[in-house]
């Protein structure tokens, strides 16, 4: 009968209750339902993509052709299960008929090659015993199919024209448009003699062995095989730019699930303590009946629980289908096609997560009510609800950071995140407990009027309100903390994605000093928008602080990905480049900027270093610095360090000097054409080509602009992730007020019966809960700033940014929004009439 | 000092509708203490409720002192009970967040009352309860509070005090005392006083009763 | 015969340092390598260590193609080079330009090298076998032809020995190491010899 009590009953009577229950946490799972989906699908994806870009699953390559002794090792350990050659090779081709001759990248391939990804023809089916050529060769000289080209000593038809290959992905651009042809054919052409340079790669399938598997067979050829000039490449190491971004999106994405989340929780724990505290005289009365406490707990953990897996599939309900149709908008918004199956394993491998936090929220209530000592409870007037402690929060907590662990994939966000939170809590009990202190001895003896009723009491009450205020401050501040943090962090994450000026579609370099003027005045006659302008000179830098810069190389080795990066700085020649502005992708971070107008000086020249630079060289502001400069020793000092987004297309350096200096240096300028139309760039690219044959020109348009729609949609992904915690967040603290008023009731009857006129009840509650929610919204504003500034230094690598709207916006709409509802909540209180006040007799 | 004609006072619409009132017409005379007394259901609660201001009638007229309550507006209501009148309930409703001092101190500061801390601490001693002065109403036993009720009710030294079966949640020990009070201060302040009770010992000690049955007075 | 001694010998007493400019590319700069290991480095030691007075300016800037040649000699002029190694024109070819552009180039260096009374040793360049044989015979050629037109010294192929020789290379295969700059700068220092 009991059970029948709790289950049918329970729902029936209050039917609110359990619906705005459901809903909180319905938002609240929602997020990280359908986040744990997405993320898992592009996780799948990029790991495709990955092997795309490889067209294998382990490539061996060296920039020559792998002796018979290394062969034999490679074959030896990985038994040529699957397996083919690629190669690339730089060659002079001429179409006979048009009498025309130039450079093209030749990719020689054989057997199954491309093992992943694909390669689209314009007609026909990409196969590796054919000649074909990329769309970009083909317009330069307008080949149709059938041509006949000169490659080497033979001539070949083209028989097909590609227009797209996947493994040309994020990568490189490089100085010639492409053409495909059997490897044999390389051979019969006469390339590959002794003296070829080039790219030669063996490629292997090999399905079924994990990423640990291929790591440890990479770590063996390595051993067999000395000369570093051979290297292992894996899958994981060809998509870097892609994965960066959609790391740090899916790390973004996680956190913001979470924080969703954890405001659901906050608000679904307000929810249940009003409920419980409804409820509790007649759960006394159960005790009474013979209903242990415990009984008591597990039907109400055991309602919770239903109610968590309606949720649940509901979530399913709304996500599956919605997936469906959003799959194809994520898809382009990350660049990535998702797919149209879905796995559910992300969410099952989650589930018991959410279940776990869901319910550890309730523990602190439950130990609360265990606490209650039901019997007393019936005889005096008022009954409460047992005090929760501290360590009932243990297990809420110890959960939480498991799953930011989880969920981030990385111990260090999980934490970082966890460690926000516990700092929030602290700080708010920190902060309550002083200004009630405060408030006590300022308030007492003082009488009522400080200087008005209102006032008074509303300082007094807070002065007063012991736990009950610590537990609203919390909520308030968390939920200001984590809205903060998300803005915040959305901000810097925006920021990282510059918009350059324009979008570059060519890049031309090696224009020598006497061309420019006139290279200049061609463009302007072709009307083509030359930008970026920017002189070039190469130098070295040979003293630091007059001590030495160069060292000499231990090894020259090309296997780590990163080699070390102090070498890699050191030893190098340096492009330099003279001006006094910043361009749209730079900013100063230290120190202090060129002066505008150049300067006449003697002293040494004004040195800005970008900062990753900086810290890989480890030169610093102030140092003084030796360049070699075409023969010319120049002195320098580091003026100030530049950040430079590295989304930005435009030529970007790592040294700048102030200008006036070095104009004299022997230099060659770049500049950038923007994109425009195809046919601009091509003709633009042709006839400047002749009338300048000693510049290059690489085309970076497709390559740009696949960059720069997954920056793009990145961008709005992140945003839309962000408000829809946002919105969790609003509701919950909407909720808060609402409930924050209502407690109040009996005391606002009391003081009308008392003669208190309705305005002052008003301005009572306002003040009362006003400077609560501005002080907790204060501190949860500028604390969610400053982890912001933390999580996104150490997980997202971003630069210090303030975003001064992004806090007061939504504090002031908070304030708002709260203030609003509480008063249309005290409304209805204040004009009500106090009779329920009386007995009901 | 207040005359009451034909109150009515109904709850509820259509078929639930219930009259609680039927009719009640009285007067109450200063300084005397009245009992109202009537079983549970008899609709005591709702005519002292009436009675205070603290909620409308349907029909008929509540004269107090000059004014006729029942058309002032909810503001001058409100305004108007501050001055007169005094309330002790049953579940001694003391503002949580206030000392005890402060709770006698309330009314007074509603009203702005000059000398209200020195009156509030006055009070406080007739009630016996100096020494608790400065203790919220959590740290207070059952009569206690109801004393601090007691001392707030009469600071504004309102016309008419009303007291709705104020020692009904206190044992039998602790509200024979605090009875002993409370008709002790009505006495000395001279306050007229209207108590609803459904202990026939307590109606004897008022000077005098009327029975509530059923919404009408026999 | 004591006085014709004391002549030579006060006449050598009054030469002055032989300043040899070597303007080139990467492969001049030494890319990757220290200054000190970059070929013109070595030369001017191996020349001291011959008792010759010679300086070498190191005019190598990495990715330099034959038409800096000319604005480049102009900002040397003014430390009054005797010699000059050009060894530029890599890049053009591997960059698939056309050889009648890359000669003109280096002519008009080595005519005003000429004109300030420079002697230019020119150093040849040879492409990669994939460029194809067409292109890598006139690329080859382009060298001894300037030179005999302009009766300049010639090193036929700075990097013989040298290319494609795995131990002598970087691993990216086309720059030599530091053990392939020290056999360049031998090779180029037996030319300058006899200029000296």
């Amino acid at each position: 009968m009991i059970q029948k009590f709790f289950f049918t009953r329970e729902f029936r009577r209050y039917p609110f209750f359990f619906l705005l229950l459901g809903s909180t946490l319905l938002l609240g799972t929602l997020g990280l339902v359908s986040i744990s989906i997405v993320a898992g699908q592009v996780k799948t994806q990029l790991e495709n993509n990955a092997h795309n870009l490889l067209t294998s699953d382990f490539v061996v390559s060296a920039r020559r052709e792998l002796f018979p002794e290394e062969q034999a090792k490679v074959s030896a350990i990985l038994k040529d299960k699957n397996t083919y050659q690629v190669t690339d090779l730089y060659s002079m081709v001429s179409h006979p008929v048009k009498n025309q001759t130039r450079l093209v990248e030749l990719r020689g391939v054989e057997g199954a090659y491309p093992f992943y990804g694909d390669i689209t023809l314009q007609t026909g089916k990409f196969s590796t015993d054919k000649f074909y050529v990329s769309r970009d060769l083909s317009e330069l000289w307008n080949i149709q199919i059938g041509d006949i080209l000169q490659v080497g000593e033979i001539q070949l038809p083209v028989q097909g024209i590609v227009i797209n290959d996947t493994s040309v992905g994020l990568r490189g651009f490089s100085l010639a448009p492409r053409a495909y042809i059997p490897l044999i054919k390389l051979t019969e052409a006469g390339l590959m003699k002794r003296g070829v340079t080039g790219g030669f790669a063996r490629h292997f399938r090999l399905p079924g062995l994990s990423t640990e598997d291929l790591k440890k067979i990479k770590t063996e050829i390595y051993e067999e095989i000395n000369d570093s000039a051979v290297r292992v490449s894996l899958p994981e190491d060809s998509s870097e730019q892609t994965g960066r971004v959609i790391h740090m999106i899916s790390n973004f994405m996680a956190l913001a699930a979470l924080i969703g989340l954890v405001l659901s929780l906050v608000g679904i724990f307000y929810l249940y303590q009003s409920h419980l505290q409804a409820r509790l005289k007649d759960l006394c009365l159960m005790n009474l009946f013979g209903l242990t406490k415990t009984t008591i707990t597990s039907f109400i953990l055991a309602q919770y629980t239903l109610i968590f897996f309606i949720v649940m599939i509901l979530d399913l309900l709304i996500v599956i289908p919605g997936y469906k149709i959003f799959a194809p908008m994520i898809s382009q918004s990350i660049g990535l096609d998702l797919g149209p199956s879905l796995d559910l394993m992300p969410v099952f491998s989650n589930l018991p997560f959410l279940f776990g936090l869901s319910l550890s929220i309730l523990v602190p209530l439950l130990a609360g009510l265990l606490r209650t000592p039901m019997g007393m409870q019936l005889k005096s007037a008022k009954i409460s609800l047992g005090r929760f402690r501290f360590y009932d929060f243990i297990p809420f907590l110890l959960l939480l950071w498991a799953f930011s662990w989880h969920l981030a994939d990385s111990m260090k966000v999980g934490s970082l995140f966890f460690a926000s939170l516990i700092l929030v809590f602290v700080l708010s009990t920190i902060v309550v407990r002083g200004l009630q202190i405060l408030l006590r001895k300022t308030t007492a003896h003082r009488g009522l009027l400080l200087p008005d009723l209102p006032t008074g009491l509303a300082l007094k009450s807070l002065a007063r309100s012991g736990h009950r205020l610590t537990l609203s401050f919390l909520s308030i501040a968390l939920g200001a903390t984590l809205i903060s943090l998300i803005l915040q962090l959305d901000r810097m994450i925006q920021n990282e994605f510059v918009w350059d000026k324009n979008k570059p579609g060519l890049f031309i370099f090696d224009i020598q000093e006497e061309q420019i003027d006139s290279f200049k005045a061609f463009a302007l006659e072709k009307k083509a928008p030359l930008d970026a302008i920017t002189p070039m000179i190469r130098a070295r830098l040979i003293k630091v602080n007059d001590e030495k810069f160069e060292k000499k190389k231990s090894s020259y080795s090309m296997r780590s990905k990163e080699d070390d990066d102090d070498e890699r700085v050191r030893n190098n020649g340096l492009n330099l480049t003279y001006r006094s502005y910043l361009t749209a992708a730079e900013k100063i971070v230290e120190g202090e900027p060129f002066p505008k107008e150049p300067r006449i000086t003697d002293g040494p020249v004004y040195v800005s270093i970008e900062k990753r630079w900086s810290e890989r060289s480890g030169i610093v502001i102030g140092d003084k610095v030796l360049f070699d400069i075409q023969g010319v020793e120049l002195e320098g000092v580091v003026r100030n360090i530049r950040e430079v987004k590295w989304t930005s297309f435009y030529p970007n350096f790592f040294v700048t000097l102030e200008p006036g200096m070095i104009e004299g240096a022997p230099k060659t300028y770049l500049a950038v054409l923007p994109t425009g139309t195809r046919e601009g760039k091509l003709s633009f690219q042709r006839e400047a080509a002749e009338k300048f044959p000693n510049i290059s020109f690489i085309d970076v348009e497709e390559l740009v602009s696949k960059i720069s729609v997954l920056f793009d949609k990145s961008r709005k992904a992140i945003e839309i992730i962000s408000y829809l915690s946002l919105l969790v967040g609003f509701v919950i603290l909407y909720g808060l007020s609402h409930d924050q008023v209502y407690r109040r009731y009996y005391d606002i009857a009391l003081m009308k019966s008392l003669g208190i006129p309705a305005m002052d009840l008003r301005r009572n509650l306002l003040i009362e809960f006003g400077s609560l929610f501005f002080v907790a919204m204060s501190m949860g504003l500028g604390l969610g700033w400053l982890i912001a500034q933390v999580l996104g230094r150490e997980i997202f690598k971003l630069g210090l940014t303030i975003d001064w709207m992004r806090m007061f916006v939504p504090g002031v709409f908070l304030l708002t929004l709260c203030t609003l509802t509480i008063l249309v909540s005290s409304w209805r209180i204040v004009e009500a009439k106090p009779r329920e006040l009386l007995s009901q007799g | 000092m207040m005359t009451v004609k034909n109150l009515r006072k109904s709850f509820g619409e259509g078929s639930t509708r219930i009259e609680v009132l039927k009719g009640i017409t009285l007067d109450v005379v200063k300084g005397e203490t009245l009992a109202l007394v009537g079983k549970s259901g008899s609709g005591k609660s709702t005519l002292l409720s009436l009675l205070a201001g603290l909620d409308r009638s349907d029909h008929g007229d509540i004269v107090v002192g000059e004014k006729n309550i029942t058309g002032l507006s909810e503001k001058e209501l409100t305004h108007f009970r501050a001055q007169e009148m005094g309330i002790v309930f049953q579940q001694f409703h003391l503002v949580s967040t206030l000392t005890a001092l402060e709770n006698v101190l309330l009314p007074l500061s509603i009203l702005k009352r000059e000398n209200a801390r020195e009156k509030a601490e006055a009070l406080l001693e007739s009630v016996g309860l100096s020494h608790r002065a400065h203790h919220l109403p959590s740290e207070l036993s059952g009569g206690e509070s109801q004393r601090v009720a007691i001392a707030r009710a009469l600071s504004t030294s309102p016309s008419v005090l009303f007291a709705d079966e104020p020692s009904g949640n206190l044992d039998e020990e602790t509200g024979t005392k605090v009875m002993d009070l409370l008709f002790e201060m009505v006495k000395k302040t001279g306050t007229t006083m209207i108590l609803v009770t459904h202990d026939p010992d307590l109606a004897r000690r008022c000077s005098r009763t009327v029975h509530l049955e059923h919404g009408s007075l026999t | 015969m004591k006085f014709i001694f004391f002549f030579l010998l006060s006449f050598s007493a009054f030469a002055e340092t032989t300043t040899i400019l070597m303007l080139g590319d990467s492969l001049t700069e030494g890319y990757q390598l220290t200054r000190e290991e970059a070929y013109p480095a070595l030369v001017e030691k191996k020349l001291k260590a011959k008792n010759f007075d010679v300086k070498v300016i190191n005019g190598g800037s990495a990715g330099a193609t034959s038409a800096s040649g000319l604005k480049r000699l102009d900002w040397y002029l003014k430390a009054k080079p005797k010699v000059m190694v050009l060894a530029l024109g890599a890049n053009d070819g591997l960059r698939g330009f056309k050889i009648p552009e890359t000669e003109k180039f280096l002519a008009s260096t080595i005519e005003k090298a000429q004109e300030r009374g420079i002697k230019v040793i020119l150093a040849g360049m040879q492409m990669p076998t994939n460029y194809g044989e067409a292109y890598r015979k006139e690329f080859e050629n382009l060298y001894p032809k300037l030179s005999k037109k302009y009766k300049t010294g010639l090193i036929p192929f700075i990097l013989v020995n040298v290319a494609a020789v795995p131990s002598l290379n970087l691993p990216d295969g086309i720059h030599p190491n530091a053990k392939g700059q020290d056999m360049v700068a031998e090779t180029v220092a037996k030319s300058i010899e006899p200029l000296l």
